[in-house]
C-alpha cells in the first residue's frame, strides 16, 4: 500500500496539482508527519500508523495560506479537516485529499463507524463497526449505577490534560478546564465530575470519533464511549452528523428555524 | 425526606422571567422560599458550565427561565438556550446525574401565576429527588 501511495502522490506532483504533500515519514524507525515537496525522495513516505494530520495542516496553512497542499488522510482525518474548516482553522479550497481506506483491523481497533473517506485512492473499503458493548452496558444501568460506573472511571483521572491536547478538534486557545472557576485545580480525585461533564459537553458538536483522546489517556478511561452516547443524541435530535458537510453549521450556534 | 429543604438556583432573564418573579412578589403569591435568583440579561447567557458549577457546589436543583420562544429580547438567545439544555440534559443522564435536577422553562413578564407554579412544582420535584449528594457519594475505586 505504501508503494501505491507514493505513486498517487507522484501523480499529483507530475500534474502540478499540489506544491507540497503532507503525509507520514519513516525515519530511523520512527514515524512522524512530514511535508514533502516535488524534488523529495518519496521512498520514506508511509501511511501508517494513524495520525491526526489535520492539526499539522492547520499549522502549515496559518503560515502558508496560499500553498496548494496535498494531504494523505483516513476517514477520521477527513472528518477532522471538515470540522476544522467549519471553525476557520483550515481552508479546504487549497487542499487536495489523498484518501486511504482503513483495514478491518484498524476499524475494530477504533470501533470506527466510518473507516474510510468520501473518496478512496488507496485500499479497499470495509464495513464500519456500529455496535459498542460499553454503550449497551451503560444504557441498561439506572442513574445511580451509571454515576458509580463513571466515577469509578473518573477517579483514575490525574488531570494530565492529555485528552484535551491530543484532541484535534479541541482548538480553544484558553481551555476553560484550566480555569479554577470551573474545575478546581490541584484536587484529585475529583469530587464532582466537572472536568468530564464540561469536556463531554464541548465534544457534542465536534467530536469526530478519532479516539486520540482515549489513546492519550494514561488512565484508560473510556472517554469516547461517553462522547459517542451524546453524539448519537445530537444526530437524533438535530439530524446533525459531525464531520460530513462543511456547510452544515453546528446545531448549538444556529437558531431553531435553521435546524437540520 | 419531608424535612428536606432544597437549595435551588434559578437563572432568570432580565426582560421576562425576572419581571415575572417581581410581579409574583408584588402580588404576594404563595411560593416556596427555596429558590435563589440570579438575574442574567438573557437566558442565552446561561451556559451549561454554570449549571455544572452549581451542582458541583452542592445546589440541589437549577432552573433556567427565559422569555417564551419568539419573545426573547435578543431575538434568538433562547433558541440556543433550548438546544443547549436539551443536549445537556441527555448528557447528565448518560453520566448518571438525574436530569430532573435541571429544568428549562419560560415565563413572560405578565405570567406571575405561571412563575409561582414553576417554582412550586420544581421545588416539589427536588424534594422528591432528595439532596444533591453526588460529590463524594460513590465508593472510591481502590485500584
Ligand atoms: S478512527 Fe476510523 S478512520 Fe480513523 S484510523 Fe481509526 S478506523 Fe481509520
Ligand atoms: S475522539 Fe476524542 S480526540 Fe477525537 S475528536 Fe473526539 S474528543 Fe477529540
Ligand atoms: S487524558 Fe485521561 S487522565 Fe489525563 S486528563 Fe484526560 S481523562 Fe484525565
Ligand atoms: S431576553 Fe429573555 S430569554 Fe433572551
Amino acid at each position: 500500500m505504501n508503494e501505491q501511495l507514493r505513486e498517487v502522490v507522484k501523480g499529483l506532483f507530475a500534474r502540478d496539482e499540489v506544491e507540497v504533500v503532507v503525509s507520514l515519514k519513516l525515519n530511523e524507525g520512527c514515524v512522524a508527519p512530514h511535508m514533502y515537496s516535488k524534488e523529495d525522495d518519496l521512498s520514506s513516505m508511509v501511511h501508517s500508523p494513524k495520525y491526526p494530520i489535520g492539526i499539522v495542516v492547520s499549522m502549515i496553512q496559518k503560515k502558508y495560506p496560499d500553498t496548494k497542499i496535498g494531504v494523505v488522510i483516513r476517514g477520521c482525518d477527513e472528518r477532522i479537516l471538515i470540522e476544522l474548516a467549519k471553525r476557520n482553522q483550515v481552508n479546504l479550497d487549497n487542499i487536495v485529499l489523498v484518501g486511504i481506506a482503513c483495514t478491518e483491523e484498524d476499524a475494530k481497533d477504533c470501533l470506527c463507524e466510518t473507516p474510510f473517506p468520501t473518496k478512496i485512492d488507496i485500499g479497499e473499503k470495509v464495513e464500519g463497526i456500529t455496535t459498542d458493548e460499553n454503550i449497551e452496558k451503560i444504557s441498561q444501568m439506572d442513574m445511580d449505577e451509571r454515576f458509580d460506573y463513571w466515577m469509578g472511571q473518573f477517579d483514575k483521572c490525574m488531570k494530565c490534560y492529555g485528552c484535551v491536547y491530543a484532541c484535534p478538534t479541541c482548538i480553544c486557545e484558553n481551555c476553560i478546564l484550566e480555569e479554577d472557576m470551573w474545575v478546581k485545580t490541584g484536587e484529585l480525585p475529583p469530587e464532582f465530575p466537572s472536568f468530564h461533564l464540561i469536556r463531554a459537553y464541548h465534544s457534542t458538536d465536534r467530536c469526530v470519533d478519532c479516539h486520540e483522546c482515549e489513546r492519550a489517556c494514561p488512565a484508560h478511561i473510556p472517554l469516547v464511549t461517553l462522547y459517542r452516547m451524546i453524539r448519537k443524541d445530537v444526530e437524533d435530535m438535530f439530524g446533525y452528523k459531525i464531520g460530513t458537510d462543511v456547510n452544515e453549521k453546528p446545531p448549538l450556534v444556529t437558531v431553531l428555524e435553521e435546524e437540520g | 425526606m419531608t424535612d428536606f429543604e432544597p437549595n435551588i438556583l434559578a437563572f432568570c432573564c432580565n426582560w421576562c422571567s425576572y419581571a415575572a418573579a417581581d410581579l409574583a412578589g408584588i402580588g404576594r403569591m404563595k411560593q416556596p422560599t427555596n429558590v435563589k435568583i440570579v438575574r442574567v440579561m438573557c437566558s442565552g447567557r446561561v451556559k451549561p458550565e454554570f449549571v455544572i458549577k452549581a451542582l458541583a457546589d452542592g445546589v440541589d436543583g437549577v432552573l433556567i427561565l427565559g422569555c417564551h420562544i419568539g419573545d426573547c429580547h435578543y431575538v434568538s438567545g433562547n433558541h440556543r438556550t433550548k438546544k443547549r439544555f436539551e443536549i445537556f440534559s441527555k448528557l447528565l443522564g448518560h453520566m448518571g446525574i438525574d436530569p430532573r435536577r435541571i429544568r428549562l422553562d419560560w415565563a413572560s413578564a405578565a405570567e406571575a401565576i405561571e412563575f409561582a407554579k414553576i417554582i412550586t412544582d420544581f421545588t416539589e420535584t427536588i424534594k422528591e429527588l432528595g439532596p444533591n449528594n453526588y460529590a463524594g457519594k460513590h465508593e472510591r475505586a481502590t485500584a
